[in-house]
C-alpha cells in the first residue's frame, strides 16, 4: 500500500510539472526543456529554507514561488528572442547553467553533498508525516493546479497563446504585444513547477542537483508529449503513465543483469513509436 | 470522439492492471512454501546512467559473496533494483523493497541516495546498510554506514603528508559526493600544519580532459598532487600527467585501489580504507574479468553478513532481529575487513592504512 | 615557465575532437534540418565495433577501424529510413524529430550497455607508451596528431565534395531548399540517406579516436553532441569550416576559462557563450 502512496504522490508532483510545461509548450507552442531548472529553485529555495530558518513550509512554498518567478522572468525574457529548435536549444543551455548553479554554489546548496533532513510540511500544528496525508496535500495542490490551467487555457488569455502558437504574426498584427504574453505564461508555468519542487523536497526530505538535471526536463516533456500537448488532462495521464511504466517493467521479470538497460530500451522505443504513430500523444490537440 | 474514448479506455485498463498486479505481487510473496525458508536482502544500485560502472560491480560483488557461501540452510534471494544514482529513484526502489518484497535488510549505493532512504527505513523498521562517504544518512535505529569514514583517512593522509616532510600539495577533485566529503576532511586536517594547500582544481564527474589543470600544477611545481577521482578519469589523469611529462608524484584516499590500471601509480603511497585482503580483488579479477570498482567490497562484505548472521539463527530473521543480531556481534571476521566495530550511531568502524602500489598491486606499508 | 603555448596546444587537442564531432552533425544538420540527437549515441556504437573488432576478435587495427566505421555508417542509415524518414515524409517539425531522436539515443545507449557493459572502456593496447610529440614548447601525442589531422582532411574532403562534386551541390541544394530540390529532379530521399551515412561514419570515427585517445562508456555521447552543437552554432551552422572553427574557438574559451576560473563550470561556460551566440550572432560566425 505505501508503495501505490509513494508512487501515487510522484505521479501527483509530476503532474504538476507536466500540467505547468504543457502552458508553455502545448498551449503556446514553445518548445522549452528547462522545466527541470525551476522544479529545482522551487525544492531548493524551500529546503534551504526550511532546513536553516524552520520557517513554516507553505510560507516557504511561497518564496520559492516568488524567486522561481524573477529568475523565470530573466530567463523567460532571452529565450523569447529565439525560435523553434533554437529555442529548444537555449533552454537546454539554461538548464546546464542552473544546474551548475546547484551544484557548484557549495556554501549555499552543498553542492553534491545535498540537503538532507528537510523536514515534511505541517499546518496548525498538524504534520504531513504520514504518506497518505502528504499524498492528500499534494492531491489537493493538484487540483488546484488543474483548475487554473483549465481557467488560463479557457479564458481569453489562453486564447491569445493558442493564436500566438498558430500564427505569431498574425496576432501580433492585430496588435497584441505577443512578448508580453509569452513572458507571462513561461513565468505562470515556473511558478506551478516551482510549486512541485517544494513538494519534491520535503517529501524525499533529501534533494541534490541530480534530481535536476537536463534529462529530467526531457523526461517532463515526454510526459506532455504522450499524454497529449495542449490538453490538461493529457499531461495528468502523461505523468501516470511514464511513473508507472518503469514499476511495471519492474514485475516483468527480465533477468537482473540487464532488467535496467531493458527498460531503458523501451522507454526509447516508446518516445519513437509514439513520434511515428501518434504524435498528438495519447489525448493531444495539438501536434509538434 | 470515439477515438478518444478508446484511449481513455485503454489508459483506465493500464492503471488497473498495473495497480492488480502490484497488489497481487505483494500479497503473493507473503506465502512462501516452508520447505526452505527464503531471506530476501533488498539492493538499489546506480545500473543505468553514468554510475553504471559502479552498480554493475557492485551487483557482481553481491553475487559472489552468494555463492561463495556455498550451501547454505536458508534460502537467499538478492532483489536488485536500479535507482540511476537519483535520490528520488532510490526511494521508490527502498519503498518497493519494504512493501512488496518484504526484505529482511537493504543495501543502499552512495550518500545522497542513502539521505533519501533513511527516513523510509526508519518508518519501516527495516535495517538500512549505505555505502556513504557523508554520515548524515545515519538517522535513528535501522541506518548504518559501512564506509571507512573520510575524517580517518583525511587526518591519516595529512600526518603522512607532514611525515614526508611535503611543503606544499596540489589538490585535484571530483565534484562527487563520495570525493568531496574526503578532500574538505584533507583540507580540515591540513590546516595548521606545515603543508600548504598550493592549487585546488575541481572536476566534474565524466570530463576526460584534464591536460590544463596538469598544465596549470606543472608550473605551480607541488611536491606532491592528491588526486581524488573515480576510475576510468583517474587513469585519464594519469596518462595525461605522463603525456605532458609531469613526473610530480601522486597521492590519493582510496583512488588508487580501485584502477583498472594500478601500474600508472607504481611506487606512490595512498590512504587505504582498511585491510582490504587482496584475495577479493584478485578472486573477482578471475571471476569477471575486471577489477572490482569503489563499493564492491563493501557489498561483498555486506551480503556475506547478512548471510552468516541467518544462518546462525533457527528461524528466518525479522528485520529487527537481523538488526539486533548484527548489532549485538558487530561484524567478527569480515572477510575484508577482519573484525570490525558497529559504533552506537550506526557506523562500521574501519581504520585507514598506508598503502603503495607496488608491481602493479596495492600492498600494505609496515608501521 | 611559460604554460601559454601548452594552453595553445591543449585547446587545439580539446578542439580536434569536437571538430569531429561538429562537421558530421553539421552535415547532417544542414542537410535534414533537425537536431539529430541520436548522433550522439553513433559515436559509442563507433567506438564499441572497433572494441569488438579490435579487442575481442583481435583482428588487425586498420581492418576493425574500417569496418567500425561501415557499421555506424549503415546504423546512421538504418535509422534514418526506419524513423527519421517516415517523420520528414509525413512534414513533422523539427520538435518531433527532436523527440524521435531522444528515444533513438536512449535505445542505443542501452543497448550498447547491454552488449558491452557499462564499465569504461580503451582502445589501445598500452594506453601508458604511446609517442609524445614536442611541438612549439607543448607535447601532443600521436592519437591526437591523428585526430586532428584526420578533422583537417575531412573538412577539406567535404568541401571539395560540395564544390565540384554533382553530389555535393545536390546536398547543397536540399539544403538550401528541399522541395525545389526534389522539383528539379533531386533524388532527395536517396541523397539524405548517403547523408545520414556519411555524417554517422564521421561521428563514428570520432568515437574511435576518442577511444584510443581516452576511452569509451555507452553514455559517452551526448555531452560529445552537445559540444559539437555548440561548435556549429558559434561558428556556423550547415557551414562545413563553421563548425571547425566553432570548435577550436569553443575549446579555447573552456581551456582558458578552467585557467582563469575553475574547471567545474565548464559546461556552464559552453552553454551560456551558446545563449550569447544565440542572442547577438544566430547565424554564427561564417554564414552558410
Amino acid at each position: 500500500m505505501e508503495y501505490i502512496i509513494h508512487i501515487s504522490i510522484l505521479i501527483s508532483i509530476y503532474a504538476i510539472l507536466g500540467l505547468s510545461l504543457n502552458l508553455v509548450v502545448g498551449f503556446t507552442g514553445l518548445l522549452s526543456v528547462t522545466q527541470a531548472a525551476f522544479y529545482g529553485i522551487g525544492a531548493y529555495v524551500t529546503a534551504i529554507l526550511l532546513t536553516s530558518t524552520g520557517m513554516n513550509f507553505f510560507l516557504a512554498l511561497i518564496i520559492g514561488m516568488a524567486i522561481t518567478g524573477v529568475c523565470s522572468l530573466a530567463i523567460g525574457f532571452v529565450l523569447s528572442k529565439f525560435k523553434d529548435d533554437y529555442y529548444a536549444l537555449g533552454s537546454f543551455g539554461f538548464n546546464v547553467i542552473i544546474y551548475s548553479i546547484f551544484l557548484n554554489w557549495q556554501s549555499l546548496t552543498r553542492g553534491p553533498l545535498g540537503i538532507p533532513g528537510i523536514p515534511r510540511p505541517s499546518l496548525f500544528g498538524f504534520t504531513f508525516s504520514e504518506n497518505v496525508w502528504f499524498l492528500a496535500l499534494s492531491i489537493v495542490l493538484l487540483i488546484l493546479v488543474y483548475f487554473i490551467c483549465r481557467f488560463i487555457t479557457g479564458s481569453s488569455f489562453g486564447r491569445v497563446l493558442k493564436s500566438i502558437r498558430e500564427d505569431e504574426g498574425a496576432i501580433s498584427a492585430f496588435g497584441y504585444r505577443t512578448l508580453w504574453y509569452k513572458l507571462a505564461i513561461f513565468v505562470i508555468s515556473a511558478m506551478m513547477a516551482s510549486i512541485a519542487g517544494s513538494l519534491f523536497a520535503s517529501y524525499i526530505t533529501f534533494i541534490d542537483p541530480s534530481s535536476f538535471v537536463l534529462s529530467e526536463s526531457i523526461f517532463i516533456l515526454a510526459i506532455i508529449i504522450l499524454g497529449g500537448l495542449a490538453n490538461n488532462k493529457g499531461a495528468v495521464i502523461g505523468a501516470a503513465c511514464l511513473i508507472l511504466l518503469p514499476e511495471i517493467l519492474r514485475f516483468v521479470g527480465f533477468p537482473d543483469d540487464i532488467a535496467a538497460q531493458m527498460r531503458q530500451v523501451v522507454y526509447g522505443v516508446i518516445l519513437v513509436a509514439l513520434m511515428l504513430y501518434r504524435p498528438q500523444g495519447l489525448i493531444g490537440e495539438y501536434r509538434l | 470522439m470515439n477515438n478518444k474514448k478508446t484511449i481513455w479506455i485503454t489508459v483506465g485498463v493500464i492503471v488497473v492492471v498495473a495497480v492488480i498486479a502490484i497488489v497481487a505481487f505483494s500479497s503473493g510473496s507473503n506465502k512462501q512454501p516452508a520447505v526452505k525458508q527464503t531471506v530476501k536482502i533488498g539492493l538499489a544500485l546506480p545500473l543505468t546512467g553514468g554510475a553504471a560502472f559502479l552498480g554493475e560491480s557492485s551487483r557482481n560483488a553481491a553475487q559472489m559473496a552468494l555463492s561463495d557461501a556455498g550451501q547454505t540452510k536458508y534460502n537467499y534471494d538478492l532483489v536488485i533494483e536500479d535507482d540511476a544514482f537519483n535520490p528520488a529513484k532510490t526511494a521508490t526502489v527502498v519503498t518497493k523493497f519494504v512493501n512488496i518484497d518484504k526484505v529482511s535488510a537493504i543495501i543502499t549505493f552512495g550518500s545522497g541516495t542513502s539521505n533519501a532512504a533513511a527516513p523510509i527505513n526508519e518508518n519501516a523498521k527495516i535495517p538500512r546498510f549505505g555505502l556513504a562517504s557523508d554520515p548524515t544518512s545515519a538517522i535513528g535505529d535501522y541506518n548504518f554506514i559501512h564506509w571507512t569514514p573520510p575524517f580517518k583517512e583525511g587526518q591519516l593522509s595529512a600526518s603522512e603528508m607532514v611525515k614526508k616532510g611535503y611543503k606544499n600539495v596540489a589538490i585535484v577533485d571530483t565534484n562527487h559526493s563520495g570525493t568531496l566529503a574526503v578532500t574538505n576532511s584533507v583540507k580540515e586536517a591540513l590546516k595548521n600544519t606545515s603543508v600548504k594547500i598550493a592549487s585546488y582544481d575541481l572536476t566534474n564527474v565524466g570530463d576526460k580532459d584534464f591536460r590544463t589543470i596538469i598544465t596549470k600544477i606543472k608550473a605551480l611545481k607541488p611536491d606532491i598532487v592528491l588526486v581524488e577521482m573515480f576510475s576510468p578519469e583517474i587513469e585519464i589523469f594519469a596518462k595525461q600527467m605522463k603525456e605532458l611529462g609531469v613526473k610530480i608524484p601522486m597521492t590519493s584516499v582510496e583512488t588508487f585501489e580501485w584502477s583498472n590500471d594500478p601500474s600508472l601509480f607504481e611506487g606512490m603511497w595512498f590512504i587505504s580504507d582498511a585491510k582490504i585482503t587482496p584475495s577479493f580483488a584478485e578472486k573477482y579479477q578471475a571471476k569477471f574479468n575486471d577489477g572490482p570498482k569503489p563499493g564492491a567490497t563493501y557489498v561483498y562484505d555486506l551480503v556475506t553478513l547478512f548471510i552468516n548472521n541467518q544462518e546462525k539463527a533457527d528461524h528466518a530473521l525479522s528485520p529487527t532481529e537481523m538488526r539486533d543480531s548484527i548489532i549485538k556481534t558487530g561484524y567478527e571476521n569480515s572477510p575484508i575487513f577482519g573484525n570490525i566495530q558497529i559504533d552506537k550511531d550506526g557506523f562500521f568502524i574501519t581504520n585507514a592504512s598506508v598503502k603503495m602500489i607496488k608491481n602493479g598491486k596495492a600492498v600494505l606499508i609496515p608501521e | 615557465m611559460d604554460i601559454i603555448p601548452q594552453l595553445i596546444l591543449n585547446s587545439i587537442i580539446a578542439g580536434a575532437i569536437y571538430a569531429m564531432i561538429a562537421l558530421g552533425f553539421n552535415l547532417i544538420y544542414g542537410t535534414a534540418k533537425f537536431f539529430d540527437l541520436g548522433y550522439g549515441a553513433l559515436t559509442a556504437v563507433g567506438g564499441y565495433a572497433v572494441f569488438y573488432f579490435y579487442k575481442t576478435l583481435g583482428l588487425d587495427l586498420y581492418v576493425s577501424i574500417l569496418l567500425g566505421v561501415l557499421i555506424v555508417g549503415v546504423i546512421g542509415f538504418i535509422v534514418y529510413k526506419l524513423v527519421y524518414s517516415p517523420l520528414r515524409k509525413r512534414k513533422s517539425s523539427g520538435m518531433v524529430l527532436l523527440v524521435a531522436a531522444l528515444g533513438v539515443l536512449t535505445a542505443l545507449q542501452a543497448i550498447i550497455a547491454i552488449l558491452f557493459t557499462s564499465q569504461f572502456q580503451t582502445l589501445s593496447q598500452n594506453s601508458s607508451s604511446e609517442q609524445v610529440f614536442n611541438i612549439l614548447g607543448g607535447a601532443i601525442t600521436q592519437t591526437q596528431l591523428v585526430t586532428l589531422i584526420i578533422g583537417f582532411v575531412i573538412m577539406i574532403v567535404i568541401g571539395l565534395v560540395f564544390r565540384y562534386t554533382l553530389f555535393g551541390k545536390a546536398v547543397k541544394a536540399i539544403g538550401d531548399d528541399e522541395e525545389v530540390s526534389k522539383i528539379v529532379g533531386v533524388n532527395t530521399e536517396n541523397i539524405i540517406g548517403w547523408v545520414f551515412f556519411i555524417g554517422s561514419a564521421i561521428g563514428g570515427l570520432a568515437g574511435i579516436l576518442i577511444g584510443f585517445d581516452t576511452g569509451i562508456e555507452p553514455t559517452m555521447g551526448l555531452s560529445l553532441l552537445l559540444k559539437g552543437v555548440i561548435a556549429c552554432i558559434i561558428g556556423g551552422i550547415g557551414n562545413v569550416y563553421g563548425g571547425v572553427l566553432g570548435a577550436f574557438l569553443l575549446a579555447f574559451i573552456e581551456n582558458f576559462g578552467i585557467w582563469h576560473i575553475s574547471g567545474e563550470w565548464k559546461d556552464a561556460i559552453a552553454f551560456a557563450v551558446l545563449i550569447l551566440f544565440l542572442l547577438f550572432r544566430p547565424h554564427g560566425i561564417l554564414r552558410k
